[in-house]
C-alpha cells in the first residue's frame, strides 16, 4: 500500500511537477505545498476509508454493483484514460531526459519501444504480480535513493541562503496551479481502485499510518522544491527544463567508478518511472478491461481485448512522444494536473453514490 | 501360474521352481534377474523344507514381513517385475517381496558438496531413501504415500510431507498433477520435474531437485512437499520460491555473519552474473560517458584494434566460454582437465593477442563464468546463464535503457511465475530470515 503512495511521489521528481512549482515560485509556492499536503492527506485518509468499507472488491466491481450503467461507464472511462495519460507523461517526460542526458544519438522512438515493450508484458500480468514487483523493485532502488539525497544535501555546492530566500515568499497566497501540481504527488493512493481486491483485511489508517505520509510527503515536496533551488539559485532557476536533473549533475563523487551523479541519479530514476508507468498503465487497462470485452476479437479460444488495449496503449505513446516536443509537453502536463481536482470530486461522488445505495 | 508364464513371453529369467517333500508340494515363481536369490533361499525355500506341513508353511508365509497384497491380472506382472515372488501353495497364492536393491548405497554428495554437515547424498533406491529421511525426520505426523507411475516404467514415486504443517491446497495440486500424468516413459526425478512443471515452455524451475537428505529435512520442516522416485538420486520439492535456490545447506551450519556473509556473496554474483556482459555492451556501444574518463579510456584502449562491434565480441566470448563449460561436464573425468586448459589458454592469452577481443572483456567473462557457479542449485545457474544473452540481446537493440528495463523485466518475469499457487518471488517481511523460509 505504502509503496503505490511513495513510487508516485518520488517519480514526480522528475516529472512536471518540480518546474511548475519552480516557474510558480514567485507566487506563493510554499503556501500552496502546504496546503496540498493537508488536502493530499486528508484525502489519502478519506480514499482509504471508503475503500476498506468495500474490502476485496475493486472500484469497477463497486460501482457495477451498486450504480446504474449510464453512470459508471462515463466514470470508468474517464478514470482509465486519465490513468492512461498519468503514465504517458511520466514515460514522455522520461524518454525526453534519458535522451537529452545520457543518449542524444539514440532516437525516440528507440527508447520508447523499449519501455512499452517491457511494460505491456507488465501490464498482461496477474495484479497480484505487478504489486510484488512493486515492492520487490522499490526495495531494491530505495538505498540507492536515500544515498542519492543524502549525498546531494550534504553536498557543498548548495547554498543555503537561497532556500532562505524562497522561504521569505511564504506569506504569499498560493496559486491554483502550484497547488494542484504539489497535490499531483498524492495522488498514488487512488490506484487502490484496482488493487483494493488485494486488500482482504481492511487497511489500517490511524494516526502513525497518517504521520509516515504526512511526514514522506513533506520530505518529498520539500527535496522537490527547495533542493534545485539551493543549487541553482532563486532567480535563474525558472530558465530550466528538467531542473532536479540538472541539479544532480552539479554533484560529482570523487571516488566513485561512476564520477557524475547525474547518471546514477537517471538510472534509478528509470526504474522509478518504469514502476510508476506499470502501475498506471496496468490500472488504466483493469479499468477498461473491466467495461469494454470485445467477443469478436478471438484468437485460438484467447480474448484478445486486453491484448488490443496493450496495443493501443503502445501505439499512441509513440504517436505522442514523435509529436510532442518539451515545451507542449509541459503545457500539456500543467493542464492536466489543473483538472486534477476535478478527478478527485468525481472519485469522491461515485464513491459517495455507491455507499449510500450500499446502505453501509 | 502357467498363464503368468505366457504373459511374461517366456522370458528366458522367468523361473518356476516346484518345491516338493512328501506330500506338501508348492510352486514359487519369479524373475531371476530382479529376485534376490540367497534371500529366497533362507526365507522360502528352507523353511519349506523345515517345517511339517504346507499349512504351517502357507502360515509362515502369511507372517513374513515383508508380504505384499495380492494383486491380480496385470498388476500382477508388474509386482514380478519389481522384485516380488509369486508363491502357490495349494490353492493358495501370495506375494512376497525378495526385491535384489542395487544401488542401495548412499553416495558422497556431489553436486551440493558442503565443508560441514552430512556428506552423504541420496542413493538410487527409494527404500534406502526413505529410511534416510525417517531417520533424519523423527516426527510422527510425517507421511509418506507411495503411488505408482502409469508410464511404462512403473516406477514408484513416494509423496512426503508433514501432516501438521503442509499447506494442503498446495499437496492436492501435486497430487492432482500426479494423476493426471500420462506420459510415455518417465526415467528420473528430472523427468518427473518437468511433467510437473505446469508451462511447457519453462525457463527457471518451479520446483527444487536436490541430493542431499539434510536438504529435504529441512524443507519438510518448512512444510513443503518433497518427491521421491524409485532409481533416481534426487528428491523434487514443491513449492519453492526463488530464495530456496539461492541457499546453501552450508548456510545452516555457520556462525550468523558468515552465512550472511556468502549469501550476500552469492546475490552480488547472480548480478554480476547476469548484468556484466549486457554493462559491457552498453558502457562501450551506447554511454562511454557514464563511467569516469579514466575507465572509460582504458575500456575504450583496450578494445584498440578489436574490428567488430562489442556486442559480437561478447556474443563471441561468452559462447566459448559456453562450449567450454558443456564439453567439461561431458567429457570423461580424465580428458576433461585437458579440455579446460586448452580452452583457458586459447580464450585467456591467444584471442587477445590476434586483437578478437579486448583485455577487459577476457576478465568479464572469466568473472561471468566463475560467479554462475556460486548459485547453489545448478539449474537455476542454466537458467541465469539463458538470462544472459536476453539481457544482453535487450541491450544491444536498446542501449543503456535497455539493460536497465530487460533486468527489471527480468524481476517481473520471476514475480509473475508461480510454483505450485505460491508465488515464485516475492519479499516476505513476516519473517527475519526472509531468505530461508518459505
Amino acid at each position: 500500500m505504502y509503496y503505490l503512495i511513495f513510487v508516485t511521489m518520488v517519480a514526480n521528481i522528475i516529472a512536471t511537477v518540480p518546474r511548475i512549482l519552480v516557474i510558480e515560485s514567485k507566487n506563493g509556492v510554499i503556501f500552496s505545498m502546504i496546503a496540498a499536503l493537508f488536502v493530499g492527506v486528508i484525502f489519502t485518509y478519506f480514499v482509504i476509508l471508503f475503500f476498506n468499507k468495500f474490502s476485496g472488491l475493486s472500484f469497477p466491481e463497486i460501482l457495477k454493483k451498486h450504480t446504474s450503467k449510464w453512470f459508471y461507464i462515463p466514470v470508468i472511462v474517464y478514470f482509465g484514460i486519465s490513468w492512461f495519460l498519468a503514465g504517458t507523461i511520466t514515460l514522455i517526460t522520461y524518454v525526453f531526459l534519458f535522451t537529452t542526458f545520457v543518449s542524444l544519438e539514440t532516437p525516440l522512438i528507440t527508447t520508447t519501444l523499449a519501455f512499452v515493450i517491457i511494460v505491456s508484458f507488465g501490464m498482461l500480468m496477474k495484479s497480484e504480480s505487478v504489486l510484488f514487483t512493486l515492492e520487490t523493485v522499490f526495495v531494491l532502488l530505495l538505498p540507492i535513493l536515500i544515498f542519492l539525497f543524502v549525498k546531494i544535501i550534504t553536498d557543498s555546492n548548495l547554498e543555503w541562503n537561497f532556500v532562505q530566500v524562497a522561504m521569505m515568499n511564504i506569506n504569499i497566497t498560493p496559486s491554483y496551479r502550484s497547488f494542484s501540481a504539489a497535490s499531483y504527488i498524492f495522488i498514488g493512493v487512488v490506484n487502490i481502485v484496482i488493487f483494493n481486491s488485494f486488500f482482504k483485511e481492511k487497511l489500517k489508517f490511524g494516526f502513525k499510518q497518517i504521520s509516515i505520509i504526512s511526514t514522506v510527503g513533506a520530505v518529498v515536496l520539500f527535496i522537490t522544491y527547495f533542493i534545485p533551488i539551493g543549487f541553482n539559485g532563486f532567480e535563474q532557476i525558472e530558465h530550466m527544463n528538467f531542473p532536479w536533473v540538472s541539479t544532480s549533475d552539479s554533484v560529482r563523487m570523487k571516488y566513485g567508478v561512476i564520477e557524475r551523479l547525474v547518471f546514477i541519479f537517471i538510472i534509478i530514476f528509470l526504474g522509478i518511472s518504469f514502476l510508476s508507468l506499470l502501475v498506471h498503465w496496468h490500472v488504466s487497462l483493469k479499468l477498461f478491461e473491466s467495461i469494454f470485452h470485445f467477443n469478436k476479437l478471438k484468437w485460438k479460444n484467447k480474448n484478445l481485448t486486453s491484448y488490443f488495449f496493450v496495443v493501443l496503449f503502445g501505439a499512441v505513446s509513440i504517436y505522442l512522444v514523435t509529436k510532442i516536443d518539451e515545451f507542449e509537453l509541459f503545457k500539456y502536463s500543467s493542464y492536466f494536473y489543473n483538472i486534477f481536482p476535478l478527478f478527485y470530486f468525481i472519485l469522491f461522488l461515485s464513491l459517495f453514490v455507491a455507499k449510500r445505495r450500499a446502505k453501509i | 501360474m502357467k498363464e503368468v508364464v505366457e504373459k511374461m513371453n517366456n522370458s528366458e529369467d522367468i523361473l518356476t521352481i516346484p518345491l516338493q517333500l512328501g506330500d506338501n508340494y508348492a510352486f514359487v515363481l519369479y524373475l531371476k534377474t530382479v529376485v534376490d536369490g540367497l534371500k529366497l533361499q533362507n526365507i522360502i525355500i528352507k523353511p519349506f523344507f523345515e517345517l511339517k506341513s504346507t499349512e504351517f508353511f502357507s502360515s509362515y508365509i502369511q507372517s513374513l514381513p515383508d508380504i505384499a497384497k495380492m494383486k491380480t491380472g496385470d498388476e500382477l506382472l508388474i509386482q514380478l517385475t519389481k522384485g516380488h515372488v509369486l508363491i502357490a501353495i495349494q490353492e493358495q497364492f501370495f506375494l512376497v517381496d525378495i526385491k535384489m536393491i542395487t544401488a542401495s548405497t548412499p553416495q558422497p554428495a556431489l553436486m551440493e558438496p558442503t565443508i560441514y554437515g552430512p556428506q552423504l547424498a541420496l542413493s538410487e533406491a527409494i527404500e534406502t531413501n526413505l529410511n534416510m529421511i525417517r531417520h533424519r525426520y523423527l516426527e510422527p505426523s510425517l507421511t509418506i504415500e507411495t503411488v505408482q507411475l502409469k508410464d511404462k516404467s512403473h516406477q514408484s514415486i513416494a509423496l512426503i510431507y508433514d501432516k501438521k504443517i503442509v499447506k494442503q491446497s498446495v499437496l492436492d495440486k501435486i497430487q492432482k498433477k500426479i494423476k493426471e500424468m500420462n506420459n510415455p516413459l518417465i526415467e528420473s526425478s528430472g523427468d518427473l520435474q518437468l511433467f510437473l512443471n505446469s508451462t511447457k515452455f519453462s525457463l527457471f524451475p518451479v520446483l527444487l531437485l536436490t541430493e542431499r537428505p539434510d536438504r529435504i529435512t529441512y524443507n519438510l520442516a518448512n512444510g513443503k512437499v518433497v518427491i521421491l522416485m524409485d532409481g533416481s538420486p534426487q528428491a523434487i520439492v514443491a513449492p519453492v520460491v526463488f530464495y530456496d535456490f539461492m541457499v546453501s545447506m552450508e548456510d545452516n551450519y555457520h556462525s550468523f555473519w558468515i552465512s550472511i556473509f556468502t549469501l550476500i556473496l552469492r546475490y552480488v554474483g547472480i548480478l554480476t552474473c547476469i548484468l556484466l556482459p549486457a554493462m559491457y555492451v552498453a558502457v562501450t556501444s551506447y554511454t562511454p560517458d557514464i563511467f569516469r574518463v579514466e575507465l572509460a579510456l582504458s575500456v575504450a584502449g583496450s578494445r584498440l584494434g578489436v574490428p567488430y562491434p562489442s556486442f559480437i565480441e561478447v556474443l563471441f566470448m561468452l559462447l566459448f566460454m559456453e562450449f567450454l563449460i558443456e564439453a567439461s561436464i561431458r567429457l570423461p573425468k580424465a580428458i576433461s582437465a585437458t579440455a579446460t586448459t586448452v580452452g583457458g589458454l586459447i580464450l585467456g592469452t591467444a584471442a587477445t593477442e590476434a586483437a578478437l577481443t579486448s583485455n577487459i572483456m577476457i576478465i568479464i567473462v572469466s568473472a561471468v563464468a566463475i560467479t554462475s557457479f556460486v548459485i547453489p542449485i545448478s539449474e537455476m545457474s542454466f537458467a541465469i546463464r539463458i538470462c544472459r544473452y536476453v539481457l544482453l540481446a535487450f541491450t544491444t537493440l536498446f542501449g543503456t535503457v535497455g539493460l536497465m528495463l530487460g533486468f527489471l523485466g527480468i524481476i517481473m518475469f520471476l514475480t509473475n511465475k508461480e510454483s505450485f499457487g505460491e508465488p515464485f518471488l516475492k519479499i516476505n517481511w513476516k519473517s527475519t530470515k526472509r531468505e530461508k523460509e518459505v
